[in-house]
């Protein structure tokens, strides 16, 4: 498989002055090390609990957020220095594009659903002459699941799940190669996120895309993705493709979100969610960043070593990848 | 279309709207409705009261008090639309200025806004009017002036509260450029408390002008100017009342016409009003 996306050793530091009389710089280090690679057509799932810089990493790479250390590379070149060049910069903005939590938020609440569209297409140029950009439209539309009549409508007009549709159309009317989808269906209710879902897959496949795909639900990256990245306070933990992840949880990390997914088996295991849940009195701790293993306050195995050591990202012999001081 | 059809089924609008035509028509048509001119003085006909051939009555020299009003709808027109177009342009410009690129831009700005604001309008004309001379033109500079950090206060605090949208992010996504992005995304979703201060700012303008004219430094005392006229009556008010009553009226239904319109614009420009 051709690799498209090359994350390496991403960091972002957000930084806030505070006091008043002395004033002092306060750093939130969001996203510490974030390593990972995106091949052609495939879906990448990121996991991890609120606040862990899911989409701290994916506004990185569509460039909204610049990264304090480490590179991005698409199709092998930096993103960072194509973004100089305001050709070279609007190449990689037509490849690599977004699809928002908040679809009615991401929309302008002036423009109609087609003049979102046309808004794009003007930025790059595409399909200048008004017939065939009006077939161009009719298209995007049907694809991304809106009718024709629906062109003429302002977001607040639309329901939820109409929003993200419009969110996905103006995402693929570009034709990119790579849609990083930041958590695009959890405000959505049940019954549409399956919609979103399936529709997602059906244009993977139509476009031959590239999904990052950021969620806190593990039910749903479990759906759609290929091979999954777990982050936590800004690491990313472990990474495996998505049947061993979920047959196999290495990381104690891992292992704890997958219990804690609500399951209708009721042979699941009482007593291991109750553990869970006298764990959970200890909260993530971001002072624990770069002194220790991020996890070891809330780790039940966590011994000396976990306490003392920043754990490194271990390759083991299956090719899985963990980042605990266990393995 | 949506937009004008909301404005036509507030009434108040509509109120306000015809107040603001009837002032427009005179200022356009002033020459066909008035039969005498304002600047020549018939001292043989002082003090008419209202009816027969001065409708307004005359005053103090002899001067139709009607085509008093009616060319004074001209020189207000000309200071709303001088004072919107220059201390609305420039305190648009700064405001967008400051709210999107922020840092040091918008610190020196917006201190700049900060010591312009430490003066009254009224005092900064008397500045004004001290530095250049009395006259129309330096009222107008310095009711200029005085609305520029209105306009920028406002139009940096919606640029701010706007460019945090979700939609502005989209649209760097996109691969849009920032100065289309400010002009496409962030103005036309700020537009409504800009027309709101515009309206405000129009009245106060025709307000702090009018009062320039009654301190006596504003316009030249032969050109038709309602404040001046105010300020003329005061002298007989007790005795002869009409000389104060049209030119009051004129700047009350003018300046209540443009905060009727502003408000019912305001609304209406409110896209999830429909």
């Amino acid at each position: 498989m051709k690799e498209i996306l090359r994350v390496e050793h991403l960091k972002k530091y957000f930084e806030k002055e505070v006091g008043f009389l002395r004033k002092k710089k306060k750093v939130y280090k969001a996203v510490n090390d974030v390593s990972f690679h995106i091949g052609e057509g495939e879906t990448l799932g990121l996991v991890g609990e609120s606040g862990c810089g899911k989409s701290t990493t994916g506004r990185m790479i569509v460039s909204l957020l610049r990264p304090t250390d480490g590179a991005i590379y698409y199709q092998g070149q930096d993103i960072s220095l194509s973004m100089r060049n305001k050709d070279s910069r609007l190449e990689i903005k037509r490849n690599i594009q977004m699809i928002f939590q908040d679809a009615y938020a991401s929309l302008d609440p002036r423009r109609t659903a087609e003049e979102a569209i046309f808004e794009a297409l003007d930025i790059h140029k595409m399909c200048l002459d008004p017939q065939e950009r009006e077939a161009y439209v009719n298209k995007i539309f049907s694809d991304s699941g809106l009718s024709m009549e629906q062109r003429k409508r302002y977001p607040h007009e639309f329901s939820g799940g109409q929003r993200q549709r419009i969110g996905i159309a103006r995402a693929i009317c570009l034709q990119p190669k790579l849609i990083i989808c930041d958590e695009p269906v959890s405000a959505l209710d049940v019954s549409v996120q399956a919609q979103i879902i399936n529709n997602l897959e059906r244009i993977q496949n139509l476009y031959g895309l590239s999904y990052l795909f950021i969620s806190h639900d593990l039910s749903v990256v479990k759906h759609i993705s290929d091979r999954i990245v777990v982050m936590y306070l800004g690491y990313i933990v472990e990474e495996a493709g998505k049947k061993e992840l979920f047959e196999q949880p290495l990381h104690p990390y891992t292992q704890m979100l997958i219990r804690a997914t609500p399951s209708l088996d009721p042979d699941v295991d009482k007593t291991q969610k109750l553990t869970i849940a006298s764990n959970e009195k200890n909260s993530i701790d971001t002072s624990l960043i770069d002194v220790c293993c991020p996890f070891a306050n809330r780790c039940p195995k966590a011994g000396e070593k976990c306490w003392s050591e920043v754990p490194k990202m271990k390759e083991l012999e299956d090719g899985r990848k963990v980042r605990c001081h266990l393995y | 279309m949506k937009t004008l059809r909301k404005l036509f089924s507030n009434k108040l609008a509509v109120l306000g709207g015809i107040f603001i035509l009837l002032f427009l028509l005179c200022a356009i048509f002033a020459p066909w409705i008035t039969t005498y001119d304002y600047s020549v003085q018939d001292l043989m006909n002082t003090k008419v009261p209202p009816g027969g051939d001065h409708i307004f009555g005359t005053d103090a020299l002899g001067r139709d008090v009607f085509s008093g009003v009616v060319y004074g709808a001209r020189t207000s027109l000309l200071i709303g639309f001088c004072v919107l177009v220059l201390g609305g342009g420039i305190g648009i410009l700064i405001g967008i200025l400051a709210g999107y690129f922020g840092g040091w831009v918008e610190t020196v700005l917006m201190r700049i806004m900060d010591s312009l604001m430490a003066f009254p309008a009224i005092l900064l004309a008397l500045i004004f009017v001290s530095i250049l001379g009395s006259g129309l033109k330096s009222a107008i500079i310095a009711v200029s002036l005085a609305q520029v950090p209105r306009f920028a206060l406002i139009v940096r605090s919606s640029v701010i509260q706007i460019k945090s949208n979700e939609y502005v992010a989209a649209a760097e996504v996109l691969g849009q450029s920032q100065f289309k992005i400010l002009f496409l995304h962030i103005l036309p979703n700020g537009i409504a408390p800009i027309i709101i201060q515009a309206s405000l700012s129009f009245g106060q303008s025709l307000l702090i002008v009018s009062g320039l004219g009654f301190l006596g430094v504003g316009a030249d005392p032969l050109s038709a100017e309602w404040g001046a006229m105010l300020s003329d009556a005061r002298t007989y008010l007790m005795t002869v009342p009409h000389l104060a009553v049209y030119p009051g009226l004129a700047i009350a239904i003018t300046v209540l016409g443009f905060n009727l319109l502003g408000d019912g614009l305001r609304d209406a420009l409110d896209i999830k009003n429909y």
